[in-house]
């Protein structure tokens, strides 16, 4: 061993003795550590210093404990020994009863610094547990860490695709064979069953199965049993797994619907088992929610198609191997499969990956990056609570400079004096810990309540040990924190309170201030930057009038021909438009702010190709009803299958396909295009302004509508209608107007307003802007009750100067000019310092913000403003008390 | 009984450490290094005390009047030294150890005693 680590360990084994009791040291403590020194040189393996560090830590604090045992046992036998120089311990009840009897004795300051904490701690542990549950905690399946989630990606040369999509059967045996690193692939397929029975059919969610996927989550069957691969096999009898809220739901109990029937459209399931209560579908495969796990719920012919993407795999990594591994064979079997089949597993430059990524991961997605914003605003609300319960606890402690001075010339140690301050800013700590504690459990309650849409496993979020423990830790942190500085302070100064040492105090008092402002002013202009993106969100020209339109989604049924349905539709639209109440009704296959299923390729003779357009099928009259600005004539009920096919387009696609020159002269109507394959060549008959479709920040696409009656393939459609009448009265009626020509099996589900949608498509937003914009209030709240706090103190402590002042001829004003100028220069260094912070923070909330850069000057300017005004007036009343100070009075109290 | 043996009672039974560090000190005083060394040996290695665990039992020992400080060694085969302190069991610590070894002795004699309990056949 060098000479230079002997030192160290010597060093660091001397502080580790400082565990141990001090009448302990004095006797063994030197020994101790030559022993130690002996077994070192003896080079013996298990005596290293670091463990003979620990070592000694840990029964220096066990001899302590012995100590306090022996004490308290000595105690009871009646104190036959003489009286021992005091223990630690018992100095340590002592401080603890004369802190609580500190706190009592000034129970409004302790009261409110209990307060500010709580609402610090509560905030913090409230968007903690958020984070435990949603990020850190793992997932509850068996295994959770070894289960990974595959999905096709579509990779661009030199950008490969990152989220995961649908494979296709063949793809996904393929697959499950070539991928060895994985011991266990399974794949899901999200779907709905129509559910028959003695009412109405009801529409459940539900989930084909591929391999054993319940298995590999490790999901156990306590009512009946699991779907195993047998179930799979071709011809085998069809059987389901449901889950226990549904069957609670249909069948009031689950012994009862074990072995029932589950009557569907197109066949009849038995089922076998009822899953436990607590079980999800994993959200990462979009099976949350799932009521009915079917073992492959596939038609033949799309088993065999290789160009139908719809499982999503989830595997197990095999023992011994890692997600790098796996995604490294992944890429490789990906490239073989795009060579064997390049029809199906490529289109144009795009190649079809494999994706992997941890199931964690692919559940969480980026909601860290949304929690970690929120854990950091709260974190800077906890430290602005505690720079203001320091401001409490250096006017508490300054009121009691003459206890101090009289118990440190009594000979207390500065050890026994900062003790005995850090133990009362502790228990206000731990007071205010539990108060936050408290309001976390409200917190969390608040927060999952008001779901903000975009978070996975808010339902698993509570307020657990690990949550409690790391409120302990976080509000001993602060009582450190908010207690040391004042501590340190006033021990220091002892009983010479001298001109100098309450400058020092009124200089950390300002300090304070400062890192308050610059902190409130960060989470200011972040509410500020995420108001002002909300409200850009509002003002979205959204093209199209919501209010008063409500849609109702419904499907004519399987097996029905393209003259049937056009009719029903037909038929249908009528029945809902002669409800009295009713002004208008149409149908369209897509609303705005929803899904689009169908994208074409769109050609204008040979040149202008626009890749991506959203295709609509509507009926006559939807884009009046919404309100849409039509050139041209509207889709007629004249277009039908067999007359000229014609389109409507929007200006976007006009522009795209035209030019903006020939979009003035509307020039595009009567131009034909060549849309894709399935449809073929069209004539342009109208052209609608641009509305809002994929979502609101998504801006002007290009689309094109369609009359339904020339649309043989579609499926489902949203009847469309219009009224000034509240939805909850024209629910029933319309339903039943719709029923009339429904197919009995057929299920329907209940109308929706289009403004309710456009809430929805805003609820993020909004949850996010008000949570920080609350954060901010409360900072700002606190910065100025801090402000408030330093000034009256230091116009107190000025008395004597501004008497002088006054005196001597100053005028009013100018004294609360003077005032007002000491706070001001104490916020603008803050402010300074913040909008230094702020700049460098807010590139965080990018992803959040529309139409709103992240280092918005306007939004920077305002809340300076905001905050210089809020010091203002913070300061004005201690101004207005000095300049009422008295010079007679002032200087004779000296 | 007298007032020492329920004190010596009081003491029973006493940690494995305690009772190894009283079993070596019997044979004479030792410091602390000596007493890692002679425990590691009467136990073949398999007791390996750390010097935390020791000072704490040496000076819970002390207080109860089980082992003192000695002037200096005198069964250790080392030179004595000067720097070190030396340990040495007290009378009272001698007869706690020596009742704590009668008690032990009677469990352990029980149970290298061949039991009539029937074993299992195995096949």
């Amino acid at each position: 061993m060098t000479k230079k680590s002997t030192e160290k360990s010597s060093v660091l084994l001397r502080w580790a003795l400082r565990a141990y009791p001090r009448r302990f040291r004095e006797v063994h403590g030197e020994d101790l550590l030559t022993t130690c020194r002996d077994l070192v040189a003896a080079k013996s393996r298990e005596h290293k210093h670091w463990s003979l560090f620990w070592n000694l830590l840990r029964h220096g604090l066990g001899t302590r404990l012995d100590d306090v045992r022996d004490g308290l046992s000595q105690a009871q036998v009646g104190g036959q020994r003489e009286r021992p120089q005091e223990s630690s311990a018992a100095a340590v009840f002592r401080d603890l009863r004369y802190g609580v009897r500190g706190l009592l004795r000034a129970p409004a300051t302790s009261g409110v610094a209990i307060l500010t904490l709580a609402l610090g701690v509560g905030a913090v542990t409230t968007i903690y547990s958020v984070v435990h549950s949603v990020l850190l905690q793992p997932l509850p399946y068996a295994n959770a860490d070894r289960l990974v989630a595959l999905g096709t990606t579509f990779d661009k040369p030199g950008k490969p695709g990152a989220d995961l999509n649908g494979a296709s059967v063949p793809n996904f045996v393929d697959w499950r064979e070539r991928l060895t690193t994985l011991d266990e692939l399974t794949g899901a397929m999200r779907t709905s069953l129509v559910v028959l029975g003695d009412g109405e059919p009801e529409r459940v969610a539900a989930a084909g199965l591929f391999g054993d996927f319940l298995g590999v989550l490790g999901t156990h069957t306590p009512h009946g049993r699991s779907l195993s691969v047998a179930d799979q096999a071709p011809g085998a009898p069809r059987v389901a797994v449901i889950s226990q809220r549904y069957a609670e739901r249909r069948w009031g109990e689950v012994t009862s619907a074990l072995g029932s029937k589950l009557r569907t459209n197109d066949e009849e399931l038995t089922i076998v088992g009822v899953l436990p209560a607590a079980f999800r579908g994993p959200e990462g495969l979009w099976l949350d929610g799932v009521d009915v796990w079917v073992p492959r719920a596939v038609s033949e012919a799309a088993f065999a198609d290789r160009g139908r993407r719809m499982l999503i795999g989830l595997g197990r990594m095999a023992p011994g191997t890692n997600l790098e591994a796996v995604r490294q064979q992944a890429d490789a079997v990906a490239a073989a499969l795009v060579d064997e089949y390049p029809e199906d597993n490529a289109f144009q430059e795009t190649r079809f990956g494999i994706g992997v990524k941890s199931l964690h991961e692919q559940t969480v997605a980026d909601s860290g990056r949304r929690l970690f914003v929120l854990l950091g605003a709260v974190g800077f609300l906890l430290l602005i609570a505690c720079a203001n319960v320091a401001h409490l606890v250096l006017a508490r402690a300054n009121e009691r400079r003459r206890e101090i001075a009289v118990r440190s010339a009594l000979g207390a140690g500065r050890g026994r004096i900062v003790s005995q301050l850090m133990t009362e800013s502790l228990l206000l700590a731990f007071f205010g810990g539990i108060a936050g504690v408290a309001l976390a459990y409200a917190g969390v309650a608040a927060f999952t309540a008001w779901n903000p849409g975009d978070l996975p496993r808010l339902e698993s979020v509570s307020v657990d040990r690990g949550v409690l423990g790391f409120a302990l830790v976080v509000s001993m942190a602060t009582g450190i924190l908010f207690g040391l500085a004042p501590a340190l302070r006033l021990s220091q100064e002892r009983w010479r309170p001298s001109l100098r040492s309450a400058a020092e105090r009124h200089r950390l008092r300002s300090g304070l201030v400062v890192v308050e402002t610059a902190l409130a002013l960060v989470l200011l202009i972040g509410a500020g930057l995420l108001g002002n993106s909300l409200v850009e969100l509002y003002r979205v020209d959204l093209g199209f009038e919501p209010a008063g339109v409500s849609s109702l989604i419904l499907s004519a049924g399987a097996g029905v021909s393209p003259e049937d349905r056009a009719a029903f539709y037909r038929d249908t639209i009528a029945s809902v438009a002669a409800v009295p109440g009713v002004e208008e009704a149409a149908a369209s296959v897509n609303l705005p702010l929803g899904d689009v299923f169908w994208r074409t390729r769109i050609e204008n003779g040979t040149e202008a190709v626009s890749p991506g357009v959203h295709v609509h099928a509507v009926s006559p009259g939807y884009l009046p009803l919404l309100g849409l600005d039509l050139a041209g004539r509207d889709i007629e009920s004249g277009d039908e299958e067999g007359q000229p096919a014609v389109a409507i387009i929007n200006e976007s696609l006009a522009r795209e396909l035209f030019g903006s020159e020939q979009l003035l002269g509307q020039h595009v109507l009567g131009q034909y295009l060549q849309l894709g394959d399935e449809i073929g060549e069209v004539r342009i008959v109208g052209l609608v302004n641009d509305t809002v479709q994929s979502g609101l920040r998504s801006g002007a696409e290009p689309q094109i509508f369609l009359p339904y009656a020339q649309q043989p393939y579609i499926g489902r459609m949203n009847v469309v209608f219009r009224s000034s009448l509240e939805l909850a009265a024209l629910a029933g009626p319309v339903r039943q107007a719709v029923r009339q020509h429904l197919d009995p099996t057929m299920p329907l589900g209940q109308p929706v307003g289009l403004e309710a949608r456009l809430e929805r498509a805003v609820l993020s937003p909004r949850f996010y802007t008000f949570l920080v914009s609350g954060f901010a209030a409360v900072a700002l709240g606190l910065a100025v009750v801090g402000i408030f706090a330093t000034m009256l103190h230091s116009v107190a402590q000025q008395r004597r100067e501004l008497g002088i002042r006054m005196a001597v001829g100053a005028r009013r004003a100018d004294v609360v000019g003077m005032v007002l100028r000491q706070a001001l220069g104490m916020t603008s260094l803050g402010i300074v310092i913040g909008l230094a912070g702020a700049w460098g923070l807010t590139r965080f909330l990018e992803s959040f913000l529309f139409n709103v850069a992240a280092t918005d000057a306007s939004t920077f300017g305002m809340v300076t403003v905001l905050l210089s005004l809020a010091a203002i007036v913070a300061a004005l009343l201690p101004a207005l008390r000095a300049a009422r100070v008295d010079p007679i009075r002032a200087l004779r109290l000296e | 009984m007298s007032q020492s043996d329920s004190s010596i009672r009081s003491h029973l039974p006493l940690k494995p450490v305690e009772f190894l560090v009283l079993a070596v000190l019997r044979h004479g005083a030792l410091h602390g290094y000596g007493l890692v060394q002679a425990m590691d040996q009467r136990t073949d290695g398999q007791v390996k005390v750390r010097p935390g665990d020791l000072y704490r039992v040496l000076y819970r020992m002390s207080r109860r009047g089980l082992v003192a400080a000695a002037e200096t060694g005198s069964a250790s085969s080392e030179p004595q030294d000067e720097r070190r302190a030396y340990y040495e069991i007290t009378d009272f610590g001698r007869r706690v150890v020596e009742a704590e070894a009668r008690m032990l002795a009677g469990i352990v004699a029980d149970v290298m005693k061949p039991t009539n309990t029937p074993t299992l056949e195995v096949s």
